[in-house]
């Protein structure tokens, strides 16, 4: 357990270091001031375009940091020859990808958090508010989707390049997030092998779409029913640890060699 | 290991001795070699060579630019310029939106064809249902179709959405007045600015106005060419039925009396704007006075654009 946090620790020292997370911060901030200058037909005290485009931004900023993060953890230690200094140690090698998934998705999902009280911060100063029992729900949710992001950069950067693993874990998981949810009506106009085909696909991938409160939040519906949010968050935690295996059996084996460094 | 020597190296070589140190003796041996000199002339050829097409593309451009029918497109704003030709469809995405945020956030409703875990779960996960917004809360679609508008500036319904809910549920005739203006800005010839205009003036009560209005939509629509031809046909019908309201209140029955029978040629169904026509022909007034009607139209209007919206989303 401690190894595995040293470990998670090493991902956040090394990710502050990068200083990714200051720019996104900068970037959030710059775009609300930019949101709330704009003058919308002479209309003040407008917020909810604020609350939906600013939870556009916090998901937008999330992925991409969790994605950056997790994808290019394995790479790196392998790139830079430190994975033989780890390994050295008597460190197993779940224990180094659990580690490194608990390291890269802690850091999102507190940099998640941050991302909403910011965002809190401006709606209220708008006018606007959010309710608190959705906002938690939707946060939950949220972090439960970046243990399942993180967990995929993980499984694809075991094998593949940095770059690689983050360009896969993100067009599969925007691909999940978007057309997932679409294959059901497709599969009504189709047949035969091609609907099964299809269907498998839509079983197969994660189905990312029903982490996602920003709706709820921005049009003040109520709290999602507690046995839902259970149920979902059971779904995360089941995703996350199927892509770990998965990762874990991929890496287990994998030979570094001093050579191709 | 080799490697190539840069132009920049070879210079700086041209200028060192033999050992790459620069040569010992005064200022004669720091004389650049003629190979040396002939690059830098050569350089400096093609600087001026870059620097006279600069200049010509430059003065294209200006020439080009002068042209009225792309001077045209230079009011259409950064947006426009940096979309280009999918504006348009960024436009449509922010009017759905809009549409979307009228409606509570609940999305269009589609048959289910699975009724597996995951379908319940993003059943319950997402708003689901038949809101509309009210009053004030209205308020809330301006940004969308403020985005819209300014994507696709020829966009005439956003315009034209956003000065209807602004002059009627947020009580501000004046931001109507303004987005309409800004409309007429960037569609100078479309209808349905002007025929949006006639309403606003009805609601306000400037008769007058409103004439002048539904008179310059009539003879734009005339030179109108394509689009829906249903939807052209129901706005004809409408700048007709408002004129010729409008025409009673001027004391020209006979002139609003064509306008119906115009309206009702067109939609043999209106029955009560046949029966008043009759009523005009024979008595030259009607019962029921045009301001009573104009106002049971525009309240009609309102209720319409609702069920309207409705069913799109149901279709």
């Amino acid at each position: 357990m401690i190894k595995t946090l040293v470990i998670a620790q090493q991902v956040w020292r090394e990710t502050l270091r990068r200083k990714d997370l200051y720019v996104l911060f900068i970037l959030l901030l710059a775009f609300f001031v930019a949101l709330m200058t704009l003058n919308v037909f002479g209309l003040k005290s407008l917020v909810n375009h604020i609350k939906e485009l600013g939870l556009l931004l916090v998901w937008i900023f999330g992925w991409f940091l969790t994605v950056g993060v997790s994808a290019r953890q394995l790479p790196q230690e392998e790139k830079s020859g430190t994975i033989f200094s780890l390994l050295a140690k008597p460190v197993g090698r779940a224990e180094l990808l659990i580690g490194k998934w608990l390291g890269a998705s802690s850091l999102a999902g507190l940099a998640t958090f941050f991302f909403y009280i910011i965002l809190t911060g401006i709606v209220v100063a708008r006018g606007g508010n959010f309710s608190p029992v959705l906002a938690a729900e939707a946060f939950l949710l949220q972090f439960c989707f970046i243990g399942v992001l993180a967990a995929l950069g993980l499984l694809f950067s075991a094998r593949m390049h940095g770059d690689a693993a983050a360009t896969l874990t993100a067009v599969l998981s925007v691909a999940a997030f978007l057309l997932l949810p679409q294959a059901p009506q497709w599969s009504a106009n189709l047949d035969g092998w091609q609907r099964q085909v299809l269907l498998a696909v839509y079983y197969a991938l994660p189905h990312l779409e029903i982490f996602d409160l920003r709706r709820r939040m921005v049009y003040d519906w109520e709290a999602l029913r507690l046995e839902t949010l259970v149920m979902i968050i059971a779904y995360g935690v089941l995703m996350t640890a199927a892509f770990l295996l998965i990762a874990w059996l991929a890496y287990r084996n994998k030979k570094f060699s001093r050579d191709i460094l | 290991m080799k490697t190539i020597p840069t132009p920049a190296f070879r210079l700086r070589q041209d200028y060192a001795g033999q050992d790459g140190h620069p040569p010992k003796g005064g200022a004669q041996n720091q004389i650049p070699s003629r190979p040396a000199c002939r690059e830098g002339q050569g350089r400096i050829g093609i600087s001026i060579a870059v620097m006279v097409l600069w200049c010509l593309a430059f003065a294209l451009a200006c020439r080009l630019l002068n042209r009225p029918e792309l001077q045209k497109h230079a009011g259409a704003g950064l947006i426009a310029e940096v979309l280009g030709e999918t504006r348009l469809e960024v436009s449509e995405l922010f009017f759905e939106q809009a549409d979307l945020v009228f409606h509570r956030g609940a999305g269009h409703f589609h048959r289910q064809v699975l009724d597996d875990w995951f379908t319940r779960m993003r059943k319950e996960v997402a708003p689901s249902g038949h809101f509309h917004l009210h009053n004030r809360g209205v308020l809330e679609i301006m940004p969308w179709l403020y985005f819209a508008a300014h994507a696709d500036p020829r966009n005439v319904t956003a315009y034209t959405v956003a000065a209807f809910w602004l002059a009627g549920e947020a009580g501000r005739p004046d931001l109507a007045e303004g987005v309409l203006d800004e409309a007429l800005r960037n569609n100078p010839g479309d209808y349905r600015v002007y025929m949006e205009k006639g309403n606003l003036a009805v609601r306000e009560g400037k008769y007058a106005e409103a004439s002048r209005f539904f008179n310059a939509a009539q003879v734009l629509f005339r030179k109108t060419t394509g689009g829906d031809k249903e939807q052209l046909r129901i706005d004809l019908a409408e700048i007709l039925t408002y004129r010729g309201l409008l025409y009673e209140l001027e004391g020209d029955p006979a002139r609003a009396a064509r306008n119906y029978r115009e309206v009702t040629d067109m939609f043999p169904g209106r029955l009560r704007l046949k029966e008043r026509m009759l009523e005009l022909e024979k008595k030259l007034h009607a019962a029921t006075p045009p301001e009573e009607l104009l106002d049971a139209i525009l309240l009609q209007r309102r209720v319409m654009c609702a069920e309207n919206e409705d069913v799109k989303r149901e279709e």
